[in-house]
């Protein structure tokens, strides 16, 4: 289930953008899907470096943004030719100096995919996700999707921009997740192992009794049951094993982090080296380990380690 | 099959490292074409200067062929910048072939590369020479098209021969006819009332009682250098091979060593990533050819020796170690990932574990001493009963995963799956460093001194393999699991004050077995600075007779 994994959703939309040219845009003329493509150019990019720039995306205006994209779809690309067998050619009497059709979008769609922190995989939390966005950044997602058919007509409020998004979804059949895990190994091994025997032993055993009916079938010409039996049995047993192996595959991994939790630790970890460096030369001898113990309570007071709303670090910025 | 390289049409210079094979002096010179078809005379009348790959007998006793070579007094060779290839008339075709990294320049490349660290007026502190080179588009008078590297035998007082000083007239005369080239001069800071006509180099020097000298293997802070140099297929005949690859070719994830694929190092080959890369046509133009990135590298010795002395007496307070010269010598060992005479950090990480060391693999019989300063890895799987083997060194904590050493040859680390096998990470990043000390560095000298290095680093692709280690591994420490930490000795150091974060760190681990914290160094100094550079192209001798021909035909 790539939708949602990890804890966290992974939204994929398609929404097309409307096509009715040209249309004002301040002094000029354009398209929509131009306007468009110059409104996304000119959204700035979170703070990424200090030399970055003193803007501030507006994505990181709440706490459930991972990462969020979006992109213009103007067509769908064009790989050449179909290959034909040169032989199947001449067979089918394909004459090869006519053009092959090609496959064209109607439309340019404006993609947008995201990844944020979600209780689960349901309707419901994608639809407080973008109702958050909605209350967040209206006025930013009012100034891209203008140009995307149906936008003006149908959204007027959180809810509705939800259900709009929501008729533009694809599901995500291949999540990227931003936290790695540590150890590949150790994380494979923690899963509950794939039951063997519980599929694969009706399925021998169904391959079993279909290669006795052959033999019988073939020197006996007889055992028919015994081929239909083992043939159905052995089928069964391979389908069995198959949707077990999907349905496995489809559970989502248990929540990793969420972005409260990753910004506490990045801000722990900036401020507890500020303490080891600090602190150090402590610890030498009994007068100065008291003081490394006094030193670290007030660490623990100042920085509150359990309490993930603060102190910590704000979304859409690197820390250094 | 192994590679047969045809070591007559191979520039000398990138097989070899003449620095450390009996060639401790050297001279780079600098040039403009001022007229292309001059210009390509002078490469024809240089031609039968230049000193290729095919070798001379030696103390390795390496096999020479039958025909013996004389061992040059002098070895010439040359190379050109993109702007110069322009100047000779390459056909465009050729031109656009080129790596985009070489097209831009190292200019171009400085924030990429790091060099543009102090600021918007970076490339004020440059050596003049390169101060206007490249400027509007490659069109400044000063711009650099071709470098000419002199590498010399020395004198028993250890002056260089005086073979150098005539093979500089030689190429001064060829300045003047055929012509068509200027020779650019001011080698040293801008505003010194003497330019100079080149960058004298020079191995440092152990100068004996007798008024004799001896070249030490040593660069200005002190450090063995030059000892991990990569081993490539057919760099050497298979016999050399099989003992040079240890240590320096590419682990191959059971246990052996192997060559470097050829193509990581010379146009044409197979890389490490087996096929032939793209490369400007002809095949004949680019093929035995190579790239070179120049790096005059200045060295604030006073700063690093400062840094040392008192940083060593709070880590000598915070370990307990009595002896502060001890206490420098771990410190030095763990930043570069070696002791400053090479054994490797690794496998002696303590103080007494080094003098053993010393005492099994004495300097009295070099070739046994250079396979044990070169064969090691961070890695070393448990043994058949389960037991952890004590070199392993995963989390650095013998040898810091951000030690220099660590960083730019991270050898069977890297493997995706957290496992020991290595990766095609690090064999697809490794680099050829030739090139030579310049300056001195006597006890009282100050950082303002002129002493450093120019180090040539020679790679196929400068892009893939020296951008990506500078950038990456040098500059920066994630592939390290630091942070931002970059290398503690070569990387630059952020005081804290501006947009570049905190001041730069260093981590010395600790066994978390010991109970004892790891300890931080806070605050570095910048220790090297680059002070002048390009990119070069290194064209084999097909190449360079093509180009005094004007033949390059890329059709």
């Amino acid at each position: 289930m790539p939708t949602f994994d990890g804890g966290h959703y992974f939204l994929t939309v398609l929404v097309p953008v409307k096509t009715d040219c040209p249309i004002p845009d301040g002094p000029a003329f354009s398209s929509p899907v131009h306007a468009l493509r110059k409104r996304l150019a000119q959204l700035p990019p979170a703070q990424q470096t200090p030399a970055c720039c003193d803007d501030q995306s507006p994505f990181a205006r709440n706490t459930r943004n991972h990462f969020v994209r979006f992109a213009i779809i103007d067509d769908v690309a064009y790989n050449g030719r179909e290959y034909v067998n040169l032989l199947w050619t001449v067979i089918k009497n394909i004459d090869t100096m006519v053009a092959q059709p090609q496959d064209h979008l109607t439309c340019p769609f404006l993609f947008f995919g995201a990844d944020f922190d979600a209780a689960s995989g349901t309707d419901a939390e994608r639809d407080s996700y973008l109702a958050a966005l909605w209350d967040t950044m209206q006025t930013e997602l009012k100034e891209i999707f203008q140009f995307c058919v149906d936008f003006d007509t149908s959204v007027n409020d959180a809810a509705s921009f939800a259900k709009y998004i929501a008729r533009g979804q694809i599901e995500t059949t291949m999540s990227f997740n931003d936290y790695y895990v540590e150890n590949i190994d150790d994380t494979l091994k923690s899963l509950p192992a794939w039951p063997y025997d519980k599929y694969l032993i009706p399925a021998g055993l169904g391959a079993l009794l279909l290669a006795m009916g052959l033999v019988v079938w073939f020197f006996f010409c007889g055992g028919l049951m015994l081929l239909l039996v083992g043939a159905a049995t052995f089928g069964a047993g391979i389908w069995l094993a198959y949707a077990s192996l999907m349905a496995a595959g489809a559970k989502p991994f248990p929540p990793a982090a969420d972005l409260p939790t990753v910004l506490k630790a990045l801000h722990l970890q900036r401020a507890f080296t500020r303490f080891a460096i600090d602190n150090q030369l402590l610890a030498v001898d009994a007068a100065s380990a008291e003081q490394l113990r006094a030193a670290f309570r007030d660490f623990v007071t100042a920085n509150q380690p359990d309490n993930l709303l603060g102190p910590t670090q704000p979304p859409g910025v690197i820390g250094i | 099959m192994a590679v047969e390289l045809d070591l007559a049409d191979i520039q000398g210079n990138i097989l070899s490292a003449y620095g450390k094979q009996g060639f401790p002096k050297g001279r780079f010179m600098l040039f403009h074409i001022e007229r292309g078809e001059l210009a390509r005379q002078f490469v024809s009348a240089l031609l039968p200067m230049i000193t290729t790959a095919l070798r001379w007998p030696s103390s390795s006793d390496i096999p020479t062929g039958t025909k013996k070579m004389k061992r040059p007094d002098v070895t010439v060779n040359i190379a050109f910048t993109w702007y110069g290839l322009v100047a000779l008339g390459i056909p465009t075709r050729t031109l656009r072939g080129m790596p985009d990294e070489f097209i831009d320049g190292m200019t171009a490349r400085a924030p990429m590369l790091g060099d543009d660290f102090t600021g918007p007026l970076w490339k004020k502190s440059w050596d003049e020479v390169w101060i206007n080179s490249g400027q509007d588009h490659g069109t400044h008078p000063d711009t650099v098209h071709f470098l000419i590297t002199l590498n010399a035998q020395m004198n028993p007082d250890g002056s260089a021969v005086p073979a150098l000083e005539e093979k500089t007239q030689q190429i001064k005369e060829l300045v003047q006819e055929p012509g068509g080239v200027r020779l650019l001069t001011g080698h040293n800071r801008p505003g010194h009332h003497r330019k100079r006509d080149f960058q004298e180099l020079s191995a440092l020097l152990k100068h004996n009682s007798d008024g004799t000298a001896t070249p030490r293997p040593k660069e200005h802070f002190g450090f063995t250098d030059a000892l991990g140099d990569p081993v490539f297929d057919g760099q050497y005949p298979n016999d050399y091979e099989k003992v040079f690859q240890v240590g320096n070719g590419a682990f191959d994830g059971n246990g052996n060593w192997r060559p470097l694929a050829t193509g990581e190092f010379l146009l044409g080959y197979p890389d490490e990533a087996q096929e032939i890369a793209g490369a400007a046509m002809p095949h004949g133009f680019s093929r035995n050819g190579t790239f070179m990135a120049y790096r005059k590298l200045h060295q604030n010795v006073r700063a690093f020796r400062k840094f040392i002395k008192e940083t060593a007496q709070s880590y000598a307070k915070f370990s307990g170690i009595g002896n502060l010269d001890d206490a420098s010598e771990i410190l030095k060992a763990k930043m570069a990932g070696r002791w400053s005479d090479g054994v490797p950090v690794s496998l002696a990480p303590t103080v007494a574990e080094w003098k053993q060391f010393n005492i099994d693999h004495p300097e009295s019989d070099p070739n046994a001493r250079y396979k044990a300063l070169t064969d090691f890895k961070f890695r070393y799987p448990k043994n058949d009963r389960g037991e952890p083997d004590a070199r392993d060194d995963p989390e650095g904590t013998r040898c810091p995963l951000t030690a220099h050493a660590r960083r730019v040859n991270t050898r069977d680390m890297m493997d995706p799956t957290g496992g020991e096998k290595g990766s095609v990470l690090n064999n697809r990043r490794r680099i050829l460093r030739r090139g030579l000390p310049y300056g001195e560095s006597p006890v009282g000298t100050l950082d303002e001194d002129e002493h450093g290095i120019v180090m040539l680093v020679v790679c196929a692709s400068l892009f893939r393999q020296f951008e990506f280690v500078q950038q990456q591994w040098l500059n920066y420490g994630n592939d390290s699991r630091a942070g931002n930490d970059t290398c503690p000795i070569v990387g630059n150091h952020s005081d804290g004050t501006g947009e570049h974060g905190p001041k730069a760190k260093f981590v010395i681990p600790a066994d978390p077995a010991s109970g004892r914290p790891p300890f931080i160094i806070e605050g570095i100094p910048q220790f090297v600075e680059t002070r002048g550079g390009e990119y070069f192209f290194v064209p084999s001798m097909t190449a360079l007779r093509m180009i005094g021909m004007g033949v390059v035909d890329p059709t």
